[in-house]
């Protein structure tokens, strides 16, 4: 066994990034466009970020990915820094989600699931771990529930709840009592299901969706008022006249719509009337401009480039020379796999609408950036690889 | 190796992983393939449905033209400037939020501010942080008033104890100083609604080209509300100065244009209304399909009354459609189609609409003891050589340009007492009276030869069924003496009808009247498009049988049951005139179907030879030429010299109820043809209300023939 040199990176890995940031771009642009005359910016802003992601993609992939373990705890520090730093900023939308100083925003939320996915393989991976120690279990529950609250907060219920898969497949990795997983994994599923069904049968207020039922509960706390229309409108077949019910019918028209070929590059008139709304269209909603303008045939191409991404991340995880490297590509697949999905069948009313932009794709700088420096991680670890 | 080897079980968490991974990309494939191959077109109609919208435009109408290629009901362009709201939608502006702001207030408190648009707008580029007075030295009543309307508007939302503030208005103080002010600070970044933008762009063009503005902020808001992807059209029926005032002034500002419908003129206006009828505009919405749902209708015309109406299909010609593509707030994006609509066919008819200029000055010739009475009656011309109809006018008549534009002055014709939309000509049904004796007389002499030379004394008592039965004479004490039917007919003596009738019964008069088309159905409206069905619609009334004595000497005299039409009445003239051709009455020369095509010829068509001798037919129209210029016949003033004129009076008297008492009535008639030899025009004449035949209508007769033979040429006129 031998470590290979720094000419040994996953061309197949390079050439898909690159071509779904060239999509990205082209689709960007499309997403925006109203006529000759009104084509919009932000596809300029997305190449820009693209290509300073695709700088730190490099930048990461020369390095060394040992080194994080001994840096993992000081990243993870700056990472719940950040996030508590996020509170002292004015509120955006009613959420406190970003940092701004002199123009420059980021999202602190989407560094900080690297940050944890490399401090819990940091620490599951440690040589003396005991992965059947209760201590075990319970620090590394520790390790995922500071930002999980801390995100959780903002409010950004979504960015939180996605990093469960990733660091559940990293602790079932790493081997961690298997009961008092399944015990935890069991309560929080259970949970989950009362929380909806409470919230399907709580009391309507005056927006909300007209339902038939006749038991009503007392309102649901903690959760914001839309977060809650969204899941009734995935709960209900009836779509709704509330935002959310619009816009799942709207992503799931502009994609019916576009057929096996779709309607041509910038002839995507769900977009470009507004029916999508225009402010999620380049972000939460990209596949649906790409599917309705390019149609199944498009749509095809993308999940192919996805599940080639997804495929390159979990051979470079089954190939890495140790455990850590093992567990923190196994948990970025994970992470970017749960982007996609989550993205794709919620724009095909699988799912309830969510935030979650669509990695490579959705305009967004701290996301684009973040996911690019995730898979620089991955070229990293492949470099240093198991040769046969 | 200071790397721990992983325990076999990791290996399996990765596979499945990978498992799950792929069967999640999996189930995205199978769910997307749902979509958009198999429910595709279900989506694909959800988003036509939602974003594509089909506008119905109209077809330039046909034309009507008179016999002589006159244009009677014209299509003209009605150019209107249009504001095109979706244009509207982005700017913010003072200007527009303080004008609805006024235009609010103005609605509630229903005083005109008489906005001074200018003055507005430099007092919001100069001092716009102080108020802006709209309305001052309000009295103690209207400060009442509106405090009244202030509170209703601001009245709290249910769940709430707070009033809801108006931006621009001071919320504790609605009145200062007898005056209303606005805080145009408060206006200067409020968010602008497209019918404020929409408003100030009318007040800008209404300031730049000295229009007057028209449209309120309540019909914006409707046409936005209603009509959303159409243009808004804030003035129609532009004159020449106003387009080049507007092109000199307007045309660089953003979101106006000047665009032109298709609008109806009728330039005879009153003289031929009746017969030409309206259009207006057109308010039912037809749709095909759910497919070809048509949502917007921009006002087409279609023709409600007369020939308008009944040849609507021919003249409306087949709409177009443009098939625009809305955004998602529903307003015009882009259009995607447009079928150009094509013009309608054109009518030619048989009207000189001289002719008919003629005919209404005749019937409204005021007579000595008239006093400017309204006129009710109807003039019907016929060519007795093939059935022409030259013109067709009733009295009293209306303007149809005015009744397509006001609605009041439809309201006021709905009610008004004289009726004067009733088209009597043709749809006017009345006892024929005395002119009905030249069908008893023919029959009598077809029945029964003896009647050439038979004699019957006129003479007061005359029973029939044990009742008096009179002559018109017997009431100026005098009676007609002996007579022979000739003469009988030149004088009208009933006495002589009433013998005759008892003679030869009822049903030779009844076969008589029937066929020369009395109580039958003209056909002058035939279906032009198909070919002719003989109709054997009732039209009017012929009793088929008498109950009684009485009935029948009443039948003789165009009296009782009996009704015909002043139409029916001019046919029975022109079948007399032509020696007992019956012509089906041609109105419709020749028609298109569209235009620049060739004119269709509509032929005429002869519904009978009527079977009479030409001996009798000779007997009566001498006796009706004595009517007019024997010094002895009831229509002497309807004499004129040169041209010899064959007629017969008729005064029908009916009885009239008002204000319970019951009062004596006369339906003066007159049938005439002329000139005696070849004759080229046989007329029926009735006014109500007349005093006889002679009196009411021979003066307006000769009238009329003196300016007809005038206009043809025969009296050495024009031609």
């Amino acid at each position: 066994m031998k470590t290979s040199g720094k000419n040994n990176m996953d061309w197949i890995l390079h050439l898909t990034i690159l071509f779904l940031l060239i999509t990205s771009v082209v689709f960007v642009y499309s997403a925006q466009f109203q006529s000759i005359n009104e084509t919009g910016s932000i596809w300029l802003k997305q190449l820009i970020y693209a290509g300073i992601g695709i700088i730190f993609y490099f930048v990461t992939a020369l390095f060394n990915y040992r080194k994080l373990i001994r840096w993992s705890g000081w990243i993870y520090s700056l990472a719940l820094f950040l996030l508590i730093l996020v509170f002292l900023f004015p509120e955006v939308n009613g959420a406190h989600r970003w940092i701004s100083v002199k123009g420059l925003t980021i999202q602190p939320s989407e560094f900080s699931k690297l940050a944890v996915i490399i401090m819990l393989s940091a620490f599951a991976s440690a040589p003396d771990r005991d992965p059947d120690a209760k201590k075990t279990f319970f620090t590394s529950l520790l390790i995922i529930i500071f930002p999980l609250v801390l995100i959780i907060i903002e409010p950004d219920l979504s960015s939180a709840l996605i990093l469960l898969p990733a660091t559940l497949t990293i602790l079932l990795y790493a081997g961690i009592q298997r009961k008092l997983l399944t015990i935890t994994s069991g309560l929080l599923l259970v949970f989950t299901v009362l929380i909806c069904l409470w919230i399907k049968y709580e009391t309507p207020n005056q927006k909300s969706i007209s339902t038939s039922q006749t038991i009503f509960l007392p309102e649901f706390p903690m959760m914001e008022s839309y977060q809650k229309e969204r899941i009734k409108v995935f709960l209900s077949d009836e779509y709704a006249s509330s935002d959310s019910g619009w816009n799942k019918l709207q992503a799931q028209v502009a994609v019916g719509s576009g057929g096996l070929r779709g309607k041509g590059y910038l002839e995507g008139t769900q977009n470009m009337l507004g029916f999508l709304p225009r402010t999620v269209a380049p972000t939460d909603f990209i596949f649906c401009v790409i599917a309705e303008e390019t149609g199944f045939i498009g749509s095809l191409i993308i999940l192919f480039l996805y599940t080639i991404l997804i495929a390159r991340c979990l051979r470079t995880s089954w190939r890495a020379i140790d455990e850590f490297g093992r567990m923190m590509a196994l948990g970025l697949s994970v992470l970017f796999f749960s982007h996609i999905f989550v993205n794709i069948a919620m724009t095909i009313g699988l799912l309830p609408i969510t935030g979650l932009p669509l990695p490579l794709m959705s305009y967004g700088g701290s996301f684009i950036i973040s996911t690019l420096l995730g898979l620089g991680l991955i070229q990293s670890i492949y470099q240093r690889r198991e040769l046969r | 190796m200071k790397v721990r080897h992983h325990k076999p079980s990791g290996k399996i968490v990765i596979i499945s992983t990978t498992v799950t991974v792929l069967l999640g990309f999996f189930i995205l494939l199978l769910e997307i393939s749902e979509l958009q191959v198999q429910k595709q077109d279900g989506f694909e109609r959800m988003f036509k449905n939602q974003s594509v919208r089909r506008v119905r435009i109209p077809a330039v109408r046909g034309k009507i033209f008179d016999t002589q290629n006159r244009c009677l009901a014209d299509s003209v362009p009605n150019y209107c400037i249009a504001i095109y709201t979706h244009e509207l939608r982005s700017p913010r502006s003072a200007i527009a939020n303080s004008l609805e702001l006024i235009h609010e207030i103005w609605s509630r408190i229903g005083i005109n501010p008489n906005i001074d648009y200018i003055n507005l707008k430099r007092h919001l580029s100069l001092t716009p942080n102080k108020p802006f007075r709209i309305y001052h030295d309000l009295n103690d009543e209207q400060i009442i008033h509106w405090r009244q309307q202030f509170e209703k508007w601001t009245a709290p939302p249910k769940n709430s104890f707070r009033r809801q503030r108006i931006p621009g208005l001071k919320l504790s103080y609605p009145v200062e100083d007898r005056s209303i002010f606005i805080q145009t600070s408060e206006l200067l970044s409020k968010r602008t609604s497209t019918a404020a933008n929409t408003l100030e762009l009318i007040y800008e063009i209404s300031s730049r080209t000295n229009l007057k503005r028209t449209t309120t902020l309540q019909e914006i808001k409707n046409h936005i509300y209603a009509r959303r992807p159409l243009p808004l059209i804030a003035w129609n029926n532009l004159k020449m100065d106003s387009i080049l005032q507007w092109a000199d002034s307007c045309s660089s500002l953003r979101g106006t244009d000047i665009i032109c419908y298709p609008d109806r003129n009728y330039t005879d206006g009153k003289h031929i209304a009746h017969l030409l009828g309206y259009t207006l505009k057109n308010q039912n919405i037809e749709n095909f399909s759910d497919i070809w749902k048509i949502h917007y209708d921009v006002s087409g015309l279609s023709g409600e009354k007369g020939l308008e109406g009944i040849y609507n299909d021919i003249l409306s010609g087949t709409p177009g459609y443009q098939i625009l593509q809305v955004d998602a707030a529903g307003f015009h994006n882009r259009e995607l189609q447009i079928t150009k609509p094509i013009a309608g066919g054109d009518i030619k008819l048989t009207i000189d609409s001289e002719i008919q200029k003629i005919c209404n000055d005749a019937l409204n010739f005021q007579q000595p003891g008239e006093k400017n009475k309204i006129v009710k009656g109807a003039v019907v011309i016929l060519d007795p050589n093939n059935g022409d109809v030259l013109a067709l006018a009733s009295s009293p008549t209306f303007d149809p340009n005015k009744y397509m534009k006001s609605s009041k002055y439809r309201q006021e014709m709905m009610v008004d007492p004289h009726s004067s939309t009733f088209q009597r000509a043709v749809f006017g049904q009345y006892p024929p009276g005395s002119t009905f004796k030249t069908i008893t007389s023919l029959a009598a002499l077809k029945e029964d030869e003896g009647f050439y030379d038979y004699q019957y004394n006129c003479l007061m008592g005359y029973k029939v069924s044990g009742r008096i039965m009179r002559c018109w004479i017997h009431s100026q004490g005098a009676t007609h003496g002996l007579l022979n039917l000739e003469n009988a007919l030149m004088c009208s003596c009933n006495i002589y009808m009433y013998e005759t009738a008892q003679k030869i019964g009822y049903e030779p008069i009844y076969s008589m009247a029937r066929q020369f088309g009395i109580g039958q159905y003209a056909g002058l409206f035939p279906k032009l498009n198909e070919q002719y069905i003989h109709q054997k619609l009732k039209y009017g009334n012929l009793p088929e049988s008498a109950n009684n004595a009485i009935d029948l000497c009443n039948l003789s005299i165009g009296q009782g049951q009996i009704l015909t039409s002043p139409l029916q009445m001019a046919m029975v003239t022109a079948a007399i005139a032509n020696d007992g051709k019956l012509f089906r009455p041609r109105l419709i020369k020749e028609f298109r179907n569209l235009p620049n095509e060739k004119f269709i010829k509509n032929p005429t068509y002869l519904i009978r030879d009527i079977d009479i001798d030409l001996k009798s037919l000779e007997l009566v129209k001498s006796a009706m030429k004595k009517v007019v210029m024997n010094q002895n016949g009831t229509a002497t003033k309807a004499n004129i010299k040169k041209i010899e004129i064959a007629g017969k009076t008729g005064s029908a008297q009916y009885k009239k109820k008002i204000d319970d008492k019951i009062t004596n009535h006369v339906y003066a008639w007159m049938i005439s043809f002329a000139p005696y030899e070849n004759p080229k025009y046989a007329i029926a004449m009735i006014i109500e209300d007349g005093v006889s035949g002679g009196q009411t209508i021979a003066p307006r007769l000769s009238k009329l023939y003196k300016d007809l033979f005038k206009y043809d040429g025969s009296l050495g006129g024009r031609k």
